[in-house]
């Protein structure tokens, strides 16, 4: 009898619980809406203000977006953007890879860690764009260029993360790594690199902000193609309105890249994310 | 089993200082025996356990393993540390956390779920739990994962380094008797260092007392309490009032 009571209780509490996921959904609707009115209220503004300007430089927003559709579905979007985001997937990939495997030595290898620290802060902090001169000289100012300076900045946010997350895990999850009897690179595999994921993810999102920065100073400084290139060229011409089509092609490519980033790092992460809420219900 | 002879650690603290957290400890532990080691906080407890299991290289004397002297982890050998939140990985799955070992060791596939199946039963948990994730699970169950991935490749012998320090005393009370019935029922051999004077005598075969650091055995308390015990009823016996009285006397005045 009371089992009964209880079995019919746990049911409904969990009719509860798929209501309130349902719930859950429609929240996290009006909080994605709560996130995008301000922003479409600028745009709005942007819109009324600018409509019967005049002025060369601010040209009315309706004209950009008629420019941007003409100018950007396939003629620029095949000559400058498909190239620059080659450059930038190339580069970026390769940092993130590098930047992981590096870190991972580090963690093996200690000599490694203490006689390459200095070098790897000293080249974090220099500002990528000064090595562009340098970079020009030794590779030219072709595609592998842009690739190595993208990667080569891209490179640093992630191995200093991926150090240190590493050297963070838990001693206690190392030692019972060793009393499971896991091999060191068992370890790495299952327990370092996981243990360090949620600050590698940190890092590989600072490193694509980098990333995507040097494409478009790279092709500023060094090129005939490309989005960087496009704005530059459109300024230097007086083309002022083909200018800003292509800064709001590169403010939403960016936003696409970043957002394509938090949604894999939501799934990737999933047991971080669930453990944190948990902690802090 | 574990021959102890003379075993010693020190830590160096800062500038060459040296602390003796061990100083000379001597027993023996035999098969399918339940050794409880108690003594004063910051007698060394841990340090000893950690010794033994090959985690930690201690400073002098020798600890042997069927007569073989512990360098390293071994493979007949399963711990079980304090803090399960720690311990156990919460990017894997209960069963994925339980069946590493295994993995490890290239069991096949269909063997792991077989094993990973039993060990979750053998501490009280059905199958079901394995698809769950750890944080998922109360600190009560958490900490019998824990106990279930330890016993998943089967060690002849289970260290466990206070493992109910951080659960309440409802929940501490039913896995002793978990830890209780597994010993009955598999004969594996355990030594459990614990701070809890009533946990070491309801458990224990034998009861290892220390002294305050740096740590010497005081004395090894036989407990002859029939078995199986019984949290109400063994608890509330005489025998085990005096042999508590005893080894409380011995902690307290531990010098």
């Amino acid at each position: 009898m009371a089992i009964d009571v209880r079995a019919r209780l746990t049911a409904r509490r969990r009719a509860a619980r798929r209501r309130s996921s349902g719930g859950g959904a429609l929240r996290l609707l009006g909080r994605g809406l709560n996130g995008v009115w301000l922003f479409a209220l600028l745009v709005a503004l942007w819109w009324v203000l600018s409509a019967h300007s005049r002025s060369p430089y601010f040209p009315p927003l309706h004209t950009i977006l008629n420019e941007l559709a003409k100018v950007w579905f396939f003629r620029a979007a095949r000559v400058d953007l498909v190239p620059s985001m080659i450059h930038l997937a190339i580069g970026y990939v390769a940092a993130g890879a590098i930047g992981i495997a590096l870190g991972a030595l580090f963690w093996r290898v200690r000599v490694a860690r203490e006689s390459l620290s200095p070098l790897v802060y000293f080249l974090y902090v220099l500002p990528a764009p000064v090595l562009l001169p340098a970079f020009i000289l030794l590779f030219g100012i072709g595609a592998f260029m842009k690739v190595a300076i993208i990667g080569f900045s891209a490179l640093w946010p992630t191995l200093l993360n991926a150090i240190d997350g590493m050297r963070g895990v838990d001693p206690v999850k190392l030692d019972t790594a060793r009393t499971l009897g896991l091999s060191p690179r068992r370890t790495l595999w299952s327990v370092v690199l996981p243990g360090a994921a949620p600050q590698i993810a940190a890092g590989l999102r600072n490193s694509l902000q980098v990333a995507i920065l040097l494409m478009v100073v790279s092709e500023m400084v060094a090129s005939t193609a490309g989005i960087g290139y496009f704005i530059l060229n459109a300024q230097q011409t007086f083309e002022s309105v083909d200018m800003w089509t292509g800064i709001i092609v590169l403010g939403v490519v960016g936003s696409i890249l970043n957002l394509m980033f938090v949604l894999i790092e939501r799934v990737a992460l999933r047991w971080y994310y669930g453990e944190r809420a948990l902690q802090q219900a | 089993m574990l021959a102890v002879r003379g075993l010693g650690k020190d830590y160096v603290v800062g500038r060459g200082e040296r602390r003796t957290a061990v100083q000379e400890v001597s027993f023996d532990v035999g098969r399918g025996e339940f050794v409880c080691v108690v003594g004063p906080s910051g007698a060394g407890k841990t340090t000893i356990l950690r010794c033994l299991t090959g985690l930690t290289p201690p400073s002098r004397g020798e600890a042997l393993l069927d007569g073989v002297p512990i360098a390293r982890v071994s493979d007949h050998v399963g711990v079980v540390f304090q803090d399960y939140s720690r311990s156990l990985f919460p990017w894997m799955s209960v069963a994925s956390n339980i069946s590493l070992p295994l993995r490890v060791r290239r069991i096949p596939r269909e063997e792991q779920r077989r094993v990973v199946a039993a060990v979750l039963e053998q501490v009280g948990l059905g199958a079901e739990v394995g698809e769950r994730y750890p944080w998922q699970l109360s600190g009560g169950m958490q900490q019998r994962v824990a106990i279930a991935r330890a016993l998943a490749f089967q060690p002849e012998l289970l260290f466990m380094d206070e493992p109910y320090a951080s659960v309440d005393a409802q929940t501490r009370a039913e896995l002793e008797d978990v830890i209780q019935e597994i010993h009955g029922r598999l004969g594996v051999t355990v030594f459990f260092v614990t701070h809890d004077i009533d946990e070491a005598v309801y458990l224990a075969d034998r009861v290892i007392v220390l002294s305050r650091p740096p740590a010497v055995v005081r004395e090894i308390v036989e407990i002859p309490l029939a078995r199986p015990r019984t949290q109400l009823e063994t608890k509330s016996s005489a025998e085990f009032g005096e042999l508590r009285r005893r080894v409380f006397e011995l902690v307290a005045g531990a010098r």
